[in-house]
C-alpha cells in the first residue's frame, strides 16, 4: 500500500509545473517579435494572450505553492508527465486564437503533436496561416525535442532533486555530472547544429530558388523540425514543396543527426569517434535501416510503383529514412501509401517508425538500445540452452562503455518494447471500431503517432472523430514519455485516492 | 546513470563540434549512398525482370 501524498507533495508538484508553465510562455513571447515585425497583429495578439495566460498561471502557481521541499523521484516523475499536458494544454492557446482550427481538441492536438515531435497535424490551409504563427509551429517542436523540461533545467538554475525530472523525460545518460550543466550541454549542441544546418539549409533553398528572408524563414521552420525529427514542415506538401535534391539532401542529413542520441553526439565531440563503431544502437540501425531499404525498395520497383532510382531513391528511400527516423517529413502524399505503394515498402515503413531512432535522442518508437539489447538477450538464451550447465554465459555490449547484460536491464527493455506493441495495437483497435478504415491503414496512423513519427495515410484530419483524436493525443504523450512517467502519474492518482495516510 | 570517465570540459576547443558535425554528416552520406544503391539494384533488378 502506498503513501498517500500530502499538502507538501502537491506544493512542490505544482511549483514546478508552474516554472515549466513560465517556460512555455517564452516559447510563445518569441515569435511575438516576427509577427510585430512582419505587422501581422492578429498572430501578435494570440501568441502574447496565449504567453500571457501561461506566465500568469506559471507565477500565480510559483507564488502560491513556493516550496523548499526536495523533489523525490516520485514528485519528478509527476511532474514532467503533467508537464507535458499542461505546457501543450498551455501552447495549444494560440493556435487556438489563430482562426485555423476548428476546435480547441484540435489546437490541443496540434500542440501535444508539435511538442512531442509527433507531426500529425489537423490545420486547416496551413499555407496561409501567418508567418509568424508558421515559426511559432515549428519552435514547438525545436523546444519539444529538446525536452520541455530540459529546456526549462537550461533556462533557470536547477534545484535539488532536480535530477529526477531529467531522468523522467526519457533521457538517462548524465553527459557531465551535474544535470544543469548537461541540459545547458544538450541546448549547446543543438544551438551549433542551428547555426549550420539552417546556413546549409538557406543555401540549398537558395539553389531551389527561395531566398531573401523567406529563405532564411523556411530554413528556419525545416531545420527544428527536421534536427528534432518533428516533421512539422512551413507548407502543406511537406518536403514535397520544395521539388528540389539539395534541399532533401540537407534534410536527410538532419533526419539522421536528430536520430543519433545526445550521448553519442557529445562521444563525437569529445574525441571518442569510435563510439560510431562499437555502439550496439549504431549496429542495430545499420541492421534495421539496411533490411527494411532493401524491402521497401524491392516492394516499390516490384509492382512498378517506381521504376527507375530517382523515383525508388527519392521517393521511397526518403520516406523510409523519414519514417526510421521518426521525423515525418514526406515527399508525396500518404494517401499513396495503401493506394500506390502495394504491400511490402508499407509494412518495411510501419516496422521502422514502431523501432525508431537510439534512445537519448529526439526520435519516438522502440528505440535501437531496446531492440538491440532484447536482441542480445534471446542470443545469449540460445547460448544457455546449446553450452555445457556448468558453463558460465556472459553477454557485453558497447554503449558508451561496456556493459554486461543483466536480468534486470533485459526485463526492463522487453517490458517497454511489449507496451510500445500494446499501444501501436490500442490505437488501431479504436481507429477499426469505426469501421471506415483497414487494419493496415489503422496500423499506420496509430504506430505514426505512438512512436512520435508524423507521416499519416489520412485518418488524422480535421474532422477525425474526437474519441480518435484523443487516443492518438494520449498516445504521442505517452510514447514521447516512454511510458514510465505516465504509469508513475497514474500510481500517484491511485495513492491520492487509496493510499495509506 | 553518469558515466565517470567522461568529465566535464573535455569538450573545449571549436575544432570538436566541426570534427563531430563532419563525422555526422560522413554518417549520413554513408547511409544515403547505400539507399541510393539498393534503389539503383531494385531497378536494375525490375529491368532486368521485364527484359
Amino acid at each position: 500500500m502506498q503513501f498517500r501524498p500530502d499538502a507538501d507533495d502537491l506544493g512542490v508538484i505544482g511549483f514546478y509545473l508552474g516554472k515549466i508553465a513560465t517556460g512555455v510562455a517564452l516559447m510563445m513571447a518569441l515569435p511575438v517579435g516576427l509577427a510585430a515585425a512582419l505587422g501581422e497583429w492578429d498572430s501578435a495578439t494570440a501568441l502574447a494572450a496565449g504567453a500571457g495566460v501561461a506566465v500568469a498561471f506559471g507565477q500565480l502557481t510559483e507564488w502560491r505553492l513556493q516550496s523548499r521541499t526536495e523533489l523525490t523521484w516520485a514528485h519528478g516523475t509527476v511532474v514532467v508527465a503533467l508537464a507535458w499536458l499542461l505546457g501543450s494544454f498551455l501552447a495549444a492557446v494560440p493556435f487556438f486564437l489563430s482562426g485555423h482550427m476548428a476546435s480547441f481538441l484540435d489546437a490541443w492536438f496540434e500542440a501535444m503533436s508539435g511538442l512531442t515531435t509527433s507531426g500529425l497535424s489537423v490545420i486547416e490551409d496551413l499555407d496561409h496561416l501567418s508567418y509568424s504563427m508558421r515559426f511559432y509551429r515549428q519552435l514547438t517542436q525545436f523546444v519539444g525535442g529538446q525536452g520541455v523540461v530540459i529546456v526549462m533545467l537550461a533556462l533557470f538554475a536547477a534545484g535539488r532533486g532536480t535530477g529526477t525530472l531529467y531522468v523522467a523525460e526519457g533521457r538517462e545518460e548524465r553527459l557531465v555530472p551535474n544535470v544543469a550543466r548537461t541540459a545547458r550541454f544538450i541546448f549547446r549542441i543543438a544551438l551549433v547544429y542551428l547555426v549550420v544546418g539552417t546556413a546549409a539549409l538557406t543555401m540549398a533553398l537558395w539553389v531551389a530558388g527561395i531566398g531573401g528572408w523567406r529563405g532564411l524563414w523556411h530554413a528556419l521552420g525545416l531545420f527544428f523540425a527536421g534536427f528534432d525529427t518533428g516533421g512539422f514542415a512551413p507548407m502543406s506538401q511537406s518536403i514535397g514543396y520544395y521539388h528540389s535534391m539539395s534541399v532533401e539532401a540537407v534534410v536527410s542529413v538532419l533526419m539522421v543527426a536528430g536520430s543519433l542520441s545526445f550521448a553519442l553526439h557529445y562521444f563525437l565531440w569529445s574525441g571518442r569517434h569510435k563510439e560510431l563503431f562499437r555502439n550496439l544502437e549504431m549496429r542495430t540501425l545499420a541492421v534495421t535501416m539496411l533490411g527494411a531499404t532493401a524491402l521497401a525498395m524491392y516492394g516499390l520497383a516490384s509492382i512498378g510503383a517506381y521504376t527507375d532510382t530517382a523515383g525508388l531513391f527519392r521517393k521511397g528511400f526518403f520516406t523510409l529514412l523519414s519514417a526510421h527516423s521518426g521525423t515525418g517529413y514526406g515527399v508525396s502524399s500518404g494517401t499513396l501509401f495503401v493506394t500506390d505503394w502495394g504491400a511490402l515498402a508499407p509494412a518495411a515503413i510501419v516496422v521502422v517508425m514502431a523501432f525508431g531512432g537510439m534512445a537519448g535522442s529526439t526520435t519516438g518508437g522502440i528505440k535501437a538500445i531496446r531492440l538491440g539489447v532484447t536482441f542480445k538477450g534471446i542470443v545469449e538464451d540460445i547460448r544457455r540452452i546449446l553450452l555445457p550447465e556448468s558453463a558460465l554465459v556472459v553477454t557485453r555490449y558497447h554503449s558508451g562503455r561496456t556493459h554486461i547484460l543483466r536480468t534486470p536491464e533485459l526485463g526492463a527493455a522487453t517490458t517497454i518494447v511489449l507496451v510500445y506493441f500494446l499501444t501501436y495495437l490500442a490505437g488501431a483497435a479504436v481507429a477499426l471500431a469505426y469501421g471506415e478504415w483497414e487494419i493496415t491503414e489503422a496500423l499506420f496512423e496509430s504506430v505514426s503517432a505512438a512512436a512520435n513519427v508524423g507521416l499519416s495515410v489520412g485518418l488524422v484530419s480535421p474532422d477525425m472523430p474526437a474519441l480518435l483524436e484523443l487516443t492518438y493525443i494520449v498516445q504521442m504523450w505517452a510514447g514521447r514519455l516512454e511510458f514510465i512517467a505516465v504509469f508513475a502519474l497514474v500510481g500517484y492518482a491511485i495513492a491520492l485516492v487509496r493510499g495509506r495516510a | 546513470m553518469v558515466d565517470e570517465r567522461v568529465r566535464p570540459g573535455v569538450v573545449s576547443t571549436w575544432r570538436s563540434p566541426l570534427v563531430g558535425i563532419a563525422l555526422v554528416v560522413v554518417v549520413a552520406a554513408g547511409v544515403v549512398a547505400v539507399g541510393l544503391l539498393l534503389a539503383a539494384g531494385a531497378a536494375l533488378f525490375v529491368s532486368g525482370l521485364g527484359s
